[in-house]
Parts: C-alpha cells; structure tokens; sequence
C-alpha cells in the first residue's frame, strides 16, 4: 500500500499542512465520527494530522518502508488530479467498536504567560453547545431597503417606548431635540401631578411680578460684553419654553397610598422652594410604618427625573444619609420599588478598602449630566463623616437623612460635617422627632434649613422658655398664655415645613394593635434586695445629694428589677446575704447548673408563663426586647432549658449577618418562635413583621428609643392582631422612668402633633422621687394621674372615651384582684392567664382601633 | 434625492432629516446655491462627500483632487459648506452643558460604565486592545445591541455598523444579548449593518460607503474590530512602515470624521504586540505588552482602554488614556448574555 501524501511531504510540506488543518478542522467538528476512510485516503494521515507538532520534526526523514513518491511521478500525478470523492461510501472498516475520537486538547497556558486558572470566558456546557440551535433562524431581507429602513427600537415591549419622543442628539452634534412634553402623562388613569404650570406659575409670576416692582431697572450702557454675546451664541430659546406638569412615575403611583400621595406632594413642594423660597428643607416626621422611606423613594426619583422644564431634572445626585445597618436595606427597597436596573446606587457597604472607596468617591464628586453613573449615594452617617473631604465641593441636589434624630446635637461632629457639604435640599426623616428637648427640635430645623430659625440663643430665648415654662405644672397663667403663644408662633413658623401623620393612618391598612403596660410585682426576693439597697448609707448620700455615682446606683436598680442574676450581689450589693433563699447560689459557684431561677424575678415569671402558653397555644412568634445583653443571656438560657428555639441579635453581629437572621426569622416555616433583640442595636428600621406579639422587658429613658422598638412588629405587612407587651417593676424605678418618658412624648406631642389636650403631669419637684420604693400600690403611675375614671380601689368605671396613644391616662386601666376581676376579662389570652397569679398587678391597655 | 425622499414619515414637524435631530445636513441641500449644480453636487458624492459637514471638514487641497471639481468650485463648495456648518469659537459654558448631556452607550456591566463615565461616549474614538480573549470582541458584540436601546436605558436610539476583519463577528451572540434586553431578535440582526474588510484598502473604502449609509438613517455607533490587524500582514517590515502608517493615519482620520459628522460612537480594537527587545518597564513586567500602531493610533483615539484577563469569567479593564478620566481599573465579566458585572462572592463573614 502507498501513501502517496507522504512522498509528497518531502516536496510540498505546506500541502501536507494545510490538508492536516483540514482535517483538524473537521475534527474539531466533531464530524470525524461519520467519516469512513477509502482507500485512497488512509487513516495513517489522519493520526498523523493529529501529531502534527510531533511530525513535523520528522518531515524530511522517510519512512523506512514506504515507497518514495515524488510529485514528477506520473502515478502520483494521477492521484493528485483525480476529483474529490467523497471517502466512505466504498469503506465500512471504521464503523463502530471505537470510542470516539476526542477532540485534542489546546492548551493555552503557556500562551498566556502561565497564568492558570482552568477556565476562561464562559463556558458553552453540554446542552448550549450548538448555541446556533437555540436561536431561529430569520428570513433574509434584501440589503438595500433594510439598511435604508427607518431606525425603530428594537424592544419586544412596543408600548415600553414612545416612538414620538425625538430621538438624541448624538456626540458634540447640536440639533433640536427639545420637545415640551412632560414625562408622564399628566391625564393618565391614576396620574399625580406634583406640580401643575397653570396652577403654580401663576404665583410665581405674581411673586417676580412684585419684585420687578421694587427694583428700578438700571440703564446702564454695556462696557464688557460676555463671550456669549461676542460670539453671537447668546441663547434665545431661553425662557419662552412653557414648564409642563410634573406627574409622579406611574409605576409608583400606583403603589402610594393616599396619606403617601399627600407626603411626596408636601416633600415636592417643599424642596422645590414652592411653599417658602427661602426654606428648602423640611422634615418627614411620619410615625412608624406609614412608609416614609416609599415616599422619599418617590420624591428623589421624581427629582432625578423630571423638572417644569421638559427633558431636564431638577437635581442629578444624591445622597442618602442613615445608620450603617440600613445601607442595604436601602439599596433594597430602591430596587424593590423602582424595580430592577431603574436606578444603580453607590452603596457604601464596608467592602470596599479605603483607597478604592476614596477613589470611587472622587469618580461621584467628578462626574456631572449624563455621566453620572451612579446618581444616589447611600452612606452611613460614620462613614459620611469619615470622607466628608471627598464630597466637600460637590453640589448635591438633594440629601435624604434618615432616622435623622441622629443630627439632634448641634455640636456633634456628624452634625458639622453635614452642614458643611453643599446642599440644596434637605429632607430629615424620622418617626420621632423630638426626643428630649426642643433645642433638639432647634438643631434638626436648622440643618434642614440653615439659618431659618435664627440661632440656636435666638431659639432659646423666643420659643423654648417661654413654651416650657407654660408647661410647668407650677406655672402661672401669665407664663402658660406666654407659652401658648410661643408655641403658636413656632408652629405657625414651623408646620409647614413638617408634615407628621399619626399611625392611626394606618389602622385601615393594619390588623388591631393591643399595646399594654403590664406592672409585675417584684418578687420577694427582689423586693427584699430592692428596699435593701435604696436603705443603703450610699443611697441616702446620694439623695443628699452628696453621692457620686447615682447613674451606677440607676443601673443597679434597673439590673434587679430584671433579675437579680443581671447583678454580682457580693459586690453591688454588700450585706444582701441575709436576704438570700435558701436555694439561692451565686451565680459563680453554680458551674453546669444552667437553670433559670425565674422565680426571683416577677417579669421572669410572667414571661415564662407566656413563653409557654404561645408555645402551647399558638403558632404565633415573640419578639423580646431589653437595654442590657445581660438580659438577653438570661432569657437565651431560658429558652435553651425549655428547648425554645430562639435567635439573637445585638451589637456585636455584623451588619450582612442582621439581615440573614431576620429573613430567618420572618420566614413562615421557621422553627425559632423567640427573637431576642437588644433595643439599641435593632431598635431602628429592622422589620420583624413574622412575630406578632412583642415584650419590651425595661423601660428606656429615651421614649423614641422604646417607640423605635415597639414598632418592629406593627408595620406594613402584618397580618396578625399585634400584642406589645411593656413590663414595668410596680412601684420601682422603672415606673418612675416611664413617667418621664410620658413627659418627654407629651412635650413632643405639644409642639410636634399640636395636640392641646394632653394633660400635664408633673411638677419638677416630682422628679426627685426617683429613688422611691413603693411596694404597696397596684401602679404608682396610676396613682399620679389621680385617674377620675378609676375608684380608689382601681376598678375603671368609665370606658376612656378616646385613647391617645402618647398619653396612657386616657387608656384603659385594668387592676388585677383575681380572677373575677376586671383583668380576668381582658381580650388578650396571656394576660387573662395572670389573673390567677398576682406576679401582675395592674395592666394598661390601649387598641389601635 | 433619494435621501430626502426616505424622509417622509408622519414625524415631520420635529424631523426634518433622515437620521433625526441632529443628523448632518445632506449635500443636496447645497444644490442652486451660488450656482453649484446638481451634476457637481453628484461629481461631490460620487467623490466620497455625503454631507455638508464632510465638505466643510475637508481641506480644500481634497476637494480639488475631486474628478470634475475644478479649483473655483471647491472653494465655492467649502465657503457655501463653512456657512451652513459652525465651526467657529464657543464658549466653554456651551461645550460644558452639551458634554453634559452627551449621551453614552452603556457597556451591560455597571462597573464598566461606571469607570467610563457613564459608557462608551459619542462623538468620539474609544480604543480597546489587549491579548486574545481578553473580551475585546465581546465588548464588541454586546455594544452593537446597547446601542440601539432607548437612550434612557443606555442606548443611543441608532443601528450599528460593524467592520470586520478577522472573521469573527457571530450573530448569535447579539441574539442572545438581545434576549438580555428584551428586544426583538430578528430586529436587532436587521439593524446591525455588517461587512468584512480583506484588505486595508477595502476597509477604508468601506468607510465612504459608511458615510452614504449614515447619511439615509439613523446610526448611533460603528465598530471596527480589529482595525490593525490587516496593517500588521497588510504591510511588512521597516520598509514599508512609513507608509502604513499614514495609512492607518488615513483611516483613523476617516473614523474621526464620521464621529464628527454623524455624532456617532466609534469602538475600534486594536491587537498587541509583545515587547521583547524590553523597555525600561520589563524589568518589573515580566509580560510586557503594547498595542500595536504606535503613536499614530494612540493619538488618534480619544479613550483607550487595555483589557487583561482576570479569574475564570472575569476581565479587568484599566484606563490607559483619557482627556478626563482618572486612571483606575475595574472588573468586568463575560456572560452568555454579553457583558455584565462579575457576580458577588457570598459575603465572607
């Protein structure tokens, strides 16, 4: 047999490479498979082809047994110009019995100056392997009038595009694209038009027309002409384009409730100067849930998007301010509500290294129009502060800050640096905006609109004293008439640049809310520990007001109205030994004993009985809520002795985990029925809508704090009636704390809700009964508001005619005298059961609706 | 003209040119004009010229060498042309606010447009080299759909042209991104003008034939993938340099019109060339790489950008040059469905 090919390598070696591409070529294919080999062609090239590299080596060596052939040959001549025949018909050798012939292996590593990673681009697996395949194959049109056809969008989705848009110009070139046409329609089906050209510019007008008034025109002759007036390029068009109306995106409209249509009105006007030139700023001060993050989300992007002159926006960045453990969230809900790809936040989430994060803050602060990539920064207030340098110079259309109670000092240096960035709107959102006094009110108007107010001593001696001495219960009446004039000149100053709407909004959206107060009497152990300590010589120095430390004696007392177990007795409180039980051990030498005394503790007790009447009950889920993790260990160990499944968030947990942990928890299937949250680091923004009962255990001393809290559970998407539960030690200091903060929401309520029959509590004298015990009575609260609804043994005789929430006089009060008495008939199954017991004492109970 | 005729839409009032607002006025336009006449204006595109703006761009010493042009009608041609296109001063408060609203033709991964500015720019020569599969020709593909999405998607609202010139422009790949982006298949192919350039002449002549094209509707972007490598076998040795190198001098200068005339984007890849003979950088680079074309291609495009290869999908892009953009690099992913950001790890706790 010969191989004609072979003698031709020695003469014709390009020949024989280009028939061994061909052949690697099918090979590649994959089509060697239904090839058969004639005779003329044998396989012996083929495997050659296949080891070209190899042979090539070899070319001019001849195969010691073949025939040399050279192409003067007349018999190879033949061969070569014989017509192609398809080899296969003839030759059935190679059919089956063989593996197939695998394709051989290009390795690019060497290539690639040994850069090995296994993989490169993507991969085409198994089934896309004729990627040609998936696609069909479309009918030839004729080249001419196809490359004439007018250019269309190409969308499958026609009404996604308005044809009749202009389309833009492209690179430098200048053309009239203008089309004055508002974005959206504005007579649309569910159409909200923020802002009307033929309602509003006529104030406006009237407005320019007054000033054109004043101001005499100054005939002066021109001495410099502007470059643009040289030039001859000085714009003409400028000023006689009407404004077209500003309509809400539809896709939003759609979602907003109406107290939300009326929030992004009130926000569009405000921040567009139409309600004060002078006061762009303004505070969204909605109570928990009403959704006040959906209704920023709709005025940025309405802002980012639209303005009255057509095609153009009124700001093109902005920043969102708010705690670090809300950047995400924030990042979700600008997608959850925009949808997918409408919008690419810069989230500063902590992944990034400091020098990429700068230099990506540097590429924000340069980019300006169409170039701006990423027009919303998301930022914690730390991190804010922290690159404040990078962001000095930039003009920002609008700055979102949220849970903005956080810029309540003036002096913090978060405070400062904020005020410092160049800032045309400031919107501060925050469901409780006075905390503890009104010079934190001062504090948060003035960064949303600096200098409106006048300074913070202005402030002080216009309004705050003058409204805070009307408050005084000591008060004269001169002062109280003072006081409520100062409040209405504030407010009269102030109301339009806040809206607040109470959660009673939401009461039509939500299931019903019972909020109770529930007073545990300590236990006798605790009472014995209690009274032991505030007889204490340091005490009494103390309320002479010698002592030193009497925020450490507070924390003592409010670590045993918890538990005693929150204490190392031995040294917080010397001599308590005699007072031990018997089966008291400290908590040292108890070693593997990981029991739950809860019967020191009244709360305790009253918890556990809840804890398992849920369990036994129900499947609803609780969320349990202290100041101190010491607290939270005590009840994690609780749960571990009942076989509880329970999860835990505080502090120390980083913010990716936080989320995880509430999507955990939230989930219908869960096992965990237990949530343990510590108030100060999940107090804001975290939504636990997947439990429907709540136990706050302490009281803080900061109402907006516990507020905070309170309102995980009742919020958009719950579908369960909702029980709070807020424990209170009967007659200690936690009362005496709890009262104060009814000072502090009813001084928030006077200026910010304008609420004018809020009852007034306390003289300052009162204050000084802090460290007071009073173990006797059903609820020292009850017994300072000399309740007139209530006998004197505590049974309410009038229903309250109407609950306000920030008040708990006007709640109804239930005394605890066993099981016939009025405690026994409350709606709430878990309360009902402590009737029997008299862990409870008193209970106030407010419903939503 | 047949031009103006293809015009007749029921958009009239805003759009009184095929390609829309903005598009370059036609050289008919300039018939009748201080005795120009129809055959000269026919002479003036047979010649290559479509536009009035290509005239006004042109040195007059080229509208000479026109056939059938004489000396007195080019000039006549390039004044009634400099009247019509503005060319002079402006000021840099005008530049300012059109460069604002410049519009880019986004790129499919965020971290891509976000170290462009917003995407590829139009109106101006983007150059992307680096090594085989670095992405060049992806970039390339994924483009040719981005751009004819509706520009507040991050489109350009235009068809593509798409020069190619080592074999390998698959159009099953624009389907598959087509799909990313909702858009109708069948159009998108239809939309996307292709040709093979074989050899540097071809590929400048295809150029003029471009301009016609550009002239009848809407283009938003042309791609020229590779646009050196015909030069690199084309041309051979020092020999020859000096004259491919006023060749692709030629072409680049053609690109450039074209951005100009047409506002277009234009994408060019570029190949590279190892350095063995080892600048000063090779000490430290153990793999020094250069694209090819040397300076003449370097001053010519606007933003160059150089491609590496990174872990599995992943490709990092680096700013090598640019008039505003600062120096940094990124990373960017090839997918089934084009260009796209590399996925998130899960967070490392």
């Amino acid at each position: 047999m010969l191989f004609p090919e072979q003698g031709l390598c020695g003469t014709d070696g390009a020949n024989q490479q280009m028939s061994g591409a061909y052949c690697g070529m099918r090979s590649r294919d994959n089509c060697l498979d239904s090839l058969c080999f004639s005779s003329d062609l044998p396989p012996p090239i083929m495997i050659r082809s296949k080891t070209l590299a190899l042979e090539q080596d070899k070319e001019n060596i001849p195969l010691p047994k073949a025939a040399r052939l050279t192409a003067n040959s007349p018999a190879a001549f033949d061969r070569l110009i014989k017509p192609f025949k398809c080899p296969g018909s003839a030759n059935s050798r190679k059919s089956k019995g063989e593996p197939c012939r695998k394709r051989r292996k290009v390795n690019y590593v060497e290539a690639d100056g040994g850069q090995d990673d296994g993989s490169g681009g993507y991969s085409i697996d198994g089934e896309s392997t004729s990627l040609k395949d998936r696609f069909p194959k479309f009918k030839v049109k004729d080249t001419e009038t196809t490359f004439r056809a007018r250019f269309s969008v190409p969308l499958i989705n026609k009404n996604a595009f308005d044809p009749s848009r202009p389309a833009p110009t492209l690179g430098m070139r200048r053309g009239a694209t203008f089309v004055n046409k508002p974005l959206h329609d504005p007579s649309g089906e569910f159409a909200i038009v923020l802002y009307d050209p033929t309602i509003d510019e006529k104030l406006e007008d009237q407005q320019a027309g007054n000033k054109e008034d004043e101001k005499p025109k100054l005939d002066t002759p021109l001495m410099h002409k502007s470059l643009a007036e040289i030039l001859g390029i000085k714009k003409q068009v400028e000023g006689e384009r009407p404004k077209v109306p500003v309509v809400i995106d539809p896709r939003l409209a759609k979602v907003l409730r109406p107290h939300q249509v009326e929030g992004v009105k009130f926000l569009y006007r405000c921040t567009t100067g139409l309600v004060d030139e002078k006061a762009k700023g303004c505070i969204m001060a909605d109570e928990m849930g009403l959704g006040k993050t959906l209704q920023c989300i709709a005025l940025m992007w309405t802002l980012l998007k639209q303005s009255p002159e057509a095609g153009k926006s009124t700001i093109q960045k902005c920043i969102i301010a708010c705690p670090a453990s809300l950047v995400k969230n924030w990042a979700n809900e600008l997608v959850k509500w925009l949808g997918e790809g409408a919008i690419t936040p810069f989230a500063i989430d902590g992944k990034a290294s400091k020098e990429e994060l700068t230099m990506q803050l540097k590429q924000w602060a340069m980019a300006s129009g169409r170039s701006v990539a990423r027009p919303v920064l998301i930022v914690s207030y730390e991190s804010l502060r922290l690159n404040i340098d990078e962001l000095k110079d930039v003009k920002i259309g609008l700055m979102l800050c949220d849970e903005g109670h956080r810029l309540k000092n003036a002096e913090s240096e978060t405070y400062m640096a904020l005020t410092g960035l160049n800032v045309d709107r400031r919107v501060i959102l925050s469901g409780t905006p006075i905390q503890n006094d009104l010079t934190e009110y001062h504090s948060l108007l003035d960064f949303a609109n600096p200098g409106y107010l006048g300074t913070r001593a202005d402030f002080r001696k216009k309004f705050e004293l003058p409204i805070l001495r009307g408050r005084d219960a000591a008060g004269s009446d001169v002062d109280k008439q003072k006081g409520q004039e100062a409040n209405a000149e504030l407010g009269a100053l102030v109301n339009k640049l806040i809206i607040r709407r109470t959660n009673d909004i939401l009461s039509k959206y939500l299931p019903v809310k019972y909020e109770h107060v529930v007073f545990c009497n300590l236990a006798p152990f605790q009472k014995d520990l209690y009274n032991h300590f505030i007889q204490s010589p340091d005490i009494k120095s103390l309320l002479r007001g010698k002592g030193s430390q009497p925020l450490k004696a507070i924390g003592i007392l409010k670590k045993l109205c918890n538990h005693p177990d929150l204490l190392d007795l031995e040294k917080d409180l010397p001599g308590s030994e005699k007072f031990w039980p018997e089966d008291y051990v400290p908590k040292e030498a108890r070693g593997r004993d990981r029991d739950v005394r809860s019967w020191y503790s009244g709360k305790f007790a009253v918890l556990e009985r809840m804890l398992a009447r849920i369990r036994q009950d129900t499947n609803d889920k609780i969320v349990l809520i202290s100041n101190y993790t010491q607290t939270l260990d005590v009840f994690e160990k609780l749960c571990r002795a009942r076989n509880y499944g329970s999860l835990r968030l505080d502090g120390t947990m980083n913010v990716n985990k936080r989320q995880k942990l509430v999507d955990k928890f939230n989930d219908p299937n869960g096992e965990e029925f237990v949530f343990l949250l510590s108030s100060k680091a999940g107090g804001c923004g975290i939504n636990l809508i997947g439990a429907n009962r709540l136990v706050l255990f302490d009281p803080d001393w900061n109402p907006a704090a516990d507020q905070q809290a309170l309102a995980r559970v009742w919020r958009d998407g719950q579908k369960k009636d909702c029980f709070v539960y807020r424990f209170m030690g009967t007659g200690t200091i936690e009362e005496k704390i709890f009262q104060r903060q009814s000072h502090k929401q009813a001084l928030s309520s006077t200026v910010v809700d304008s609420a004018e029959d809020v009852e007034r509590h306390f003289t300052l004298d009162s204050l000084r009964e802090l460290f007071q015990f009073k173990p006797e009575t059903s609820s020292d609260t009850h017994d300072t508001f000399k309740c007139k609804r209530c006998k004197p043994d505590g049974v309410q005789q009038i229903k309250a005619p109407a609950m306000l929430y920030g008040d708990t006089s006007s709640w109804n009060h239930f005394v605890n005298n066993g099981e016939k008495g009025p405690l026994g008939k409350i709606q709430d199954l878990l309360l009902r059961q402590e009737a029997s017991e008299d862990a409870v004492s008193a209970v106030f109970q407010y419903i939503s609706h | 003209m047949t031009q103006i005729e293809s015009a007749d839409t029921p958009h009239e009032d805003y759009e009184e040119m095929p390609g829309g607002p903005g598009a370059p006025i036609p050289v008919a336009q300039l018939v009748g004009v201080s005795g120009l006449t129809d055959r000269d204006i026919k002479l003036v595109i047979e010649g290559g010229f479509h536009t009035v703006e290509s005239i006004a761009y042109t040195p007059r010493r080229q509208l000479e060498q026109i056939k059938g042009i004489s000396e007195a009608k080019a000039s006549k041609l390039l004044n009634e042309a400099m009247k019509l296109v503005p060319m002079g001063f402006t000021t840099a408060t005008e530049m300012h606010a059109r460069r604002s609203d410049l519009i880019s033709i986004t790129t499919g991964s965020k971290n891509l447009d976000r170290l462009l500015g917003g995407g590829v720019e139009t109106g101006s020569i983007t150059e992307i080299f680096g090594e085989f599969r670095t992405g060049k020709s992806q970039i390339c593909h994924t483009l040719a759909v981005t751009c004819q999405l509706p520009f507040d998607m991050g489109g350009g609202e235009g068809k593509c042209l798409y020069i190619d010139t080592e074999g390998t422009f698959r159009p099953v790949r624009l389907l598959s991104v087509a799909n990313r982006y909702g858009l109708e298949g069948e159009e998108v192919l239809d939309n996307v003008a292709y040709a093979r350039a074989y050899n540097s002449e071809h590929q400048l002549q295809l150029l003029q034939q471009a301009s016609q094209m550009m002239c009848e509707t809407r283009f938003s972007l042309l791609i020229v993938d590779s646009a050196t490598s015909l030069y690199r076998t084309d041309y051979n040795g020092r020999g020859e340099l000096s004259s491919r190198q006023s060749h692709m001098a030629k072409f680049l200068r053609t690109l450039q019109r074209l951005a100009d005339e047409f506002g277009i984007a234009v994408v060019i890849t570029n190949q590279v060339v190892a350095q063995v003979d080892g600048g000063p950088s090779s000490m430290y680079n153990p793999d020094p790489k250069k694209p090819i074309g040397g300076n003449i291609i370097a001053h010519a495009s606007t933003t160059r950008l150089s491609l590496k290869k990174g872990r599995g999908e992943t490709r990092i892009c680096k700013i090598y040059d640019s008039p505003c953009l600062p120096e940094s690099d990124t990373l960017f992913a090839i997918y089934e469905h084009g260009i796209g950001d590399p996925q998130p790890k899960d967070d490392k706790e």
